[in-house]
């Protein structure tokens, strides 16, 4: 990477960011690269990152190093911080100084943990898609002079460009559990199908019979059919149920 | 075809709706519709059809295993096929044959997708050669695109597994799959094998799958264990 020019690492920057579409997608990891990316390619000396549920709490934090994480997780703590700030209103936050008296007003725990770590002043974009926003970004800085507005432009575009990565793997992980649904649905009709032919085959009546025993079977046990198809299937059902000329069959009928 | 479209859109109900497939495959300039079950592209299973040639058509895929449906529903991808009788002789070994047997010309199988995730697909055919039209394609599209929202619909709602007992979504291979349990039992062979006994016996003569399951749950056929 350091062979790269700027040019080269900024447009493999927003590569990496968009291609959430993985196997394995770890979502800290990702967070971590974000950081990463800002610190390689913003005049920034470090940066944190926090993850939220829309509306909801925090979920995860990352940073650029293990101090700043430290700082990040605190913020998260006392509710305070440009983080919290920039998460709560949807809306980036202007360059703040971390050492003047009105952060002491605006962050009194924040603002004299960030100044320990070494930072002057502070920088936050928020992580948000069409009015969603899932978290926020924050870029600490030590120099006197402010970060250029191109800086922070480009501090928004890998901010968004993650949260549409984020936003894109939470959709599909959404669809794959759907997906799950429907062939557990197929799965547990072509059991109940197989069952009724290997009952019929095991008592010699037909398909329809032995799917009326299986159902009545299975009320009277309180057990769902399809757990019965499948004891049916390796041959684990009930006697009653599986040979000919046992209890169930001969049992009152209830109508069906 | 709009009128479809947004019925089918604005379906809520919780069960399988009876889909207006004959109707859409008079506009669609076609002369059959299938609509398979597919999730992640796996285990297609027949659940709604129109035209006389539909159900063998799909017959005939499972039997051999291949074709535009299985096809579209493993890549993801629309598999347009003109004209049966020329694709390749390599991408579907003993398909086309058939296929022009039973006086089928042109398949169109369009996925029913989600973003990246495969739900099913939407098979249609033709009985004269020729591409669809460009509006055809374009309403198919449309179709395709209305079927797999209403079954990420169906299968959102919570308690969804059940949505496929209703009668109309009954699977139109249940007896394959019965036969199979019946045949697994006969055999003393689990039924992925039982299945494929079952397959092999209708290749190799021929014969529907169907109406070779029928053939084992009415005693008509008997397949001996074929292991020493």
């Amino acid at each position: 990477m350091l062979d790269l020019s700027r040019e080269e690492r900024l447009a493999a920057a927003f590569v990496e960011l968009a291609d959430t579409l993985v196997k394995d997608f770890d979502v800290i990891a990702f967070l971590h690269q974000l950081t990463e990316h800002c610190v390689d390619l913003l005049d920034v000396r470090a940066a944190g990152v926090v993850l939220a549920l829309p509306d909801g709490p925090v979920v995860d934090v990352a940073a650029s190093d293990e101090n700043t994480r430290r700082l990040e997780l605190a913020g998260v703590e006392w509710d305070e911080g440009p983080c919290h700030d920039c998460y709560r209103s949807g809306t980036s936050v202007a360059e703040k100084r971390v050492d003047d008296a009105l952060a002491q007003v605006r962050w009194p725990q924040f603002a004299p943990r960030a100044r320990q770590a070494g930072f002057t002043s502070v920088v936050a974009a928020p992580l948000q898609l069409r009015g969603q926003v899932i978290g926020a970004l924050n870029l600490f800085r030590d120099q006197v002079h402010p970060l250029a507005p191109a800086g922070l432009r480009l501090g928004q575009a890998l901010a968004d460009t993650a949260t549409i990565g984020i936003l894109q793997q939470w959709a599909v992980h959404e669809h794959l559990s759907v997906i799950a649904q429907l062939q557990q649905a197929l799965d547990s009709r072509i059991i109940i199908e197989q069952a009724k032919g290997a009952l019929s085959n095991r008592r010699q009546i037909g398909v329809d019979e032995a799917f009326r025993l299986m159902r009545r079977h299975a009320r009277n046990r309180r057990a769902p059919l399809t757990a019965v198809a499948m004891q049916v299937l390796d041959g684990t059902a009930e006697r009653t149920l599986l040979d000919p000329g046992t209890g169930t069959g001969t049992e009152t009928s209830t109508s069906t | 075809m709009a009128a479809h479209l947004l019925a089918l859109t604005s379906y809520r109900g919780a069960g399988m709706p009876l889909l207006p497939l004959t109707a859409c495959t008079g506009l669609l300039g076609l002369d059959g519709l299938a609509f398979t079950l597919a999730p992640g592209g796996r285990g297609a299973e027949l659940l709604q059809h129109s035209g006389l040639l539909s159900g063998a058509l799909e017959d005939l895929q499972r039997v051999q295993g291949q074709g535009p449906t299985p096809e579209a529903a493993k890549q993801s991808a629309m598999v347009l096929i003109p004209d049966v009788a020329a694709v390749a002789t390599d991408r579907w070994p003993g398909l086309p044959g058939p296929l022009t047997d039973l006086g089928i010309a042109a398949v169109f199988a369009l996925p029913l997708r989600i973003g990246v995730i495969t739900l099913g697909v939407l098979t249609g055919h033709r009985t004269t050669p020729g591409p669809p039209a460009d509006g055809q394609l374009a309403d198919s599209l449309a179709l395709a695109n209305a079927l797999a929202g209403l079954l990420i619909n169906l299968a959102a709602r919570p308690g969804a597994t059940g949505f496929l007992d209703v009668q109309i979504g009954d699977l139109y291979f249940a007896e394959v799959h019965q036969a199979t349990g019946y045949l697994a039992t006969e055999l003393d062979v689990p039924p992925a094998q039982a299945l494929i006994r079952l397959r092999s016996h209708a290749f190799t003569h021929g014969l529907p799958l169907l109406a070779t399951a029928r053939a084992v749950l009415h005693h008509q056929l008997h397949l001996e264990n074929d292991r020493p």
